[in-house]
């Protein structure tokens, strides 16, 4: 569904991105991970556009993509929900909903947002508030329920889980556990690596800019040595305990 | 008297407004001191004394004069904001400083520089209430000019171009995440824009009968004092600050004298800013909140 052949990206002089490829089959769900300064947010803002790839081609649903707008990529259904989620603030929840779907051609009906406040009944009872008085997670989700209205194919998360308690985080996997079922491919960036693993198919490594694993989850959560060197070394026994959201392949 | 004064005030400040409003979108949504809308004010106001005197009836000589304006604001659009972005942002500012210097001299070569009058399709009609006079044109500009303030409210809340003029002023990086274009809204931006400055030119014209290729320097100084007045880039602030800065003036010239009248104006707003330097309705807490 989503093919990337050799991607690079630079932030002026500085390199960011060398030479990534990946791919996102349908209904995949693949996660990246990395340190900090991987290049994992470059990554995401080089597939919808935000950045452009200075080497390498971007397919997407067959066709290529690596020269388009970002708006004709969202209408094509490559959707992000970016880091720190990027509410706009001083737009009422609704309309931030509705700003999901502005490179749509047609226009969301009222069943569209009820099917989302169905979903979020936080975001129901604040619908004519400014998204400002939104809570961390509530955030989340009306960046989520934003991403949705795009009608998207695929949906790429940068760290969904940053700065919310387990409890909420839980609530986010669940939510991008039901969203795949759907049928959405997800491409989920997290510093969470355990539970980024445990929630997706596939794994990407990022370091320094460049691919430093790329396979099935499972077997990156095997791997002593790459766990070593890119997980914190950590076992999976000493990481805080969690239940997977259902749905999910362990 | 005062009452009197009060009413010059506020139908002198509704000219303001527009030309603060226009300065405020071109600023609160696209971070640009647009410095060409002088030059649009006065197209509006200059060209209707143009068509007027060529013989064109009213209603015509207007919309003459607003479709020259609205093309020249989508001109600049075009060469300055569209082709300079992303180098040093003081290029777009200065090169539409360039835009103010060559509409104005190019009505200058055309029809010279004397101020011309302008006779008023109104005749001398005015309103008394008591001993106050209300001249009708000035009160239509000022109903005018709050009208649309409003319709221009209703258009930023109310419809798709408008949710993302103001995704875009909040934060362009996320608007084009999400797919809004800049290159699709600066242009009805621009329009939009153009298009109030203008207008003010016109009822100018009208309320105060008289037209020069410079009249737009002065009353662009005072828009940009009343954006500047009301919070950069808030547009109700834009309204106050437009009527605030007309009451001052009238007030200072029937105090003191004509002459006192930029001294007083500009004292105003230095002290104000002084004391506020965020601006009357700039709340610093509410510093992405713009239009
Ligand atoms: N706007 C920018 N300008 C210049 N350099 C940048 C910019 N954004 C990121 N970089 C650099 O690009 C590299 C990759 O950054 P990126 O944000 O993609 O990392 P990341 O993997 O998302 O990190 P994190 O986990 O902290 O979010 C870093 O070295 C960073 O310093
Ligand atoms: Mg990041």
């Amino acid at each position: 569904m989503l093919e990337a052949a050799g991607i690079s990206a630079a932030y002026g002089p500085v390199k960011a991105l060398a030479e990534v490829s990946l791919t996102v089959a349908e209904g995949d769900v693949m996660a990246v991970l990395g340190a900090n300064g991987a290049g994992k947010t470059t990554l995401l803002r080089t597939l919808l556009g935000l950045l452009p790839a200075q080497a390498g081609r971007i397919r997407f649903r067959g066709e290529d993509i690596t020269r388009l707008k970002p708006a004709e990529r969202v209408r094509r259904g490559l959707v992000m929900v970016p880091e720190g989620r990027r509410v706009l603030t001083s737009l009422t929840v609704e309309e931030n909903l509705l700003m999901g779907a502005y490179p749509r051609r047609d226009t969301p009906g009222p069943a569209e947002l009820d099917a989302i406040y169905g979903r979020f009944p936080n975001l129901a009872q604040r619908r004519h508030m400014k998204a400002v008085v939104l809570s961390g997670g509530e955030q989340q989700m009306l960046a989520i329920g934003r991403a949705m209205m795009a009608r998207p194919k695929l949906i790429m998360l940068d760290e969904p889980s940053l700065g919310l308690s387990p409890r909420l985080t839980a609530e986010v996997f669940a939510l991008i556990a039901s969203l795949n079922a759907e049928g959405i491919a997800i491409l989920l960036v997290e510093q969470n690596a355990m539970l980024a693993l445990e929630a997706s198919r596939h794994a990407l490594v990022l370091e320094l800019g460049r691919t430093a694993f790329d396979g099935a989850s499972p077997a990156l959560l095997q791997d002593d040595r790459v766990r070593r060197a890119y997980l914190g070394g950590s076992a999976p026994e000493d990481t805080p305990h969690h239940t997977p959201p259902e749905g999910v392949p362990p | 008297m005062i009452a009197q004064q009060l009413v010059n005030g506020l139908m002198l400040g509704g000219i303001y407004v527009l030309v603060a409003v226009s300065f405020t979108l071109f600023f609160g949504c696209l971070n640009f001191l647009n410095f060409s809308v002088p030059a649009l004010f006065m197209l509006g106001g200059f060209l209707t004394w143009a068509g007027v005197a060529a013989g064109l009836s009213w209603p015509l000589a207007v919309l003459l004069a607003l479709t020259v304006a609205a093309l020249a604001s989508l001109l600049v659009e075009r060469l300055t904001w569209r082709l300079q972005r992303g180098g040093p942002p003081l290029i777009p500012l200065v090169s539409s400083l360039g835009f103010l210097i060559l509409f104005e001299n190019l009505v200058l070569v055309r029809w010279g520089s004397d101020a011309r009058a302008i006779p008023s399709p109104f005749g001398d009609a005015n309103w008394r209430i008591g001993d106050v006079v209300i001249g009708l044109p000035q009160l239509f500009g000022l109903i005018l000019s709050i009208s649309l303030v409003f319709g221009l409210q209703a258009l930023l809340k109310r419809t798709k171009l408008g949710r993302g003029i103001r995704s875009l002023a909040e934060n362009a990086e996320t608007a084009t995440m999400l797919g809004v274009e800049v290159d699709r809204v600066a242009p009805r931006l621009f329009l939009l824009a153009g298009l109030f400055c203008a207008l003010a030119g016109v009822l100018f014209s009208l309320s105060y009968q008289l037209v020069s290729p410079y009249m737009g320097d002065q009353v662009a100084l005072k828009g940009l004092s009343a954006m500047v007045l009301g919070g950069m880039g808030n547009i109700w602030g834009a309204v106050i600050g437009g009527l605030v800065i007309g009451l001052v003036e009238i007030f200072a010239v029937g105090a003191l004298s004509a002459d006192h009248v930029n001294v007083v104006v500009f004292g105003i707003l230095l002290l104000s800013l002084i004391i506020k330097p965020t601006g009357l309705f700039g709340d610093p807490a509410l510093g992405q909140q713009k239009l």
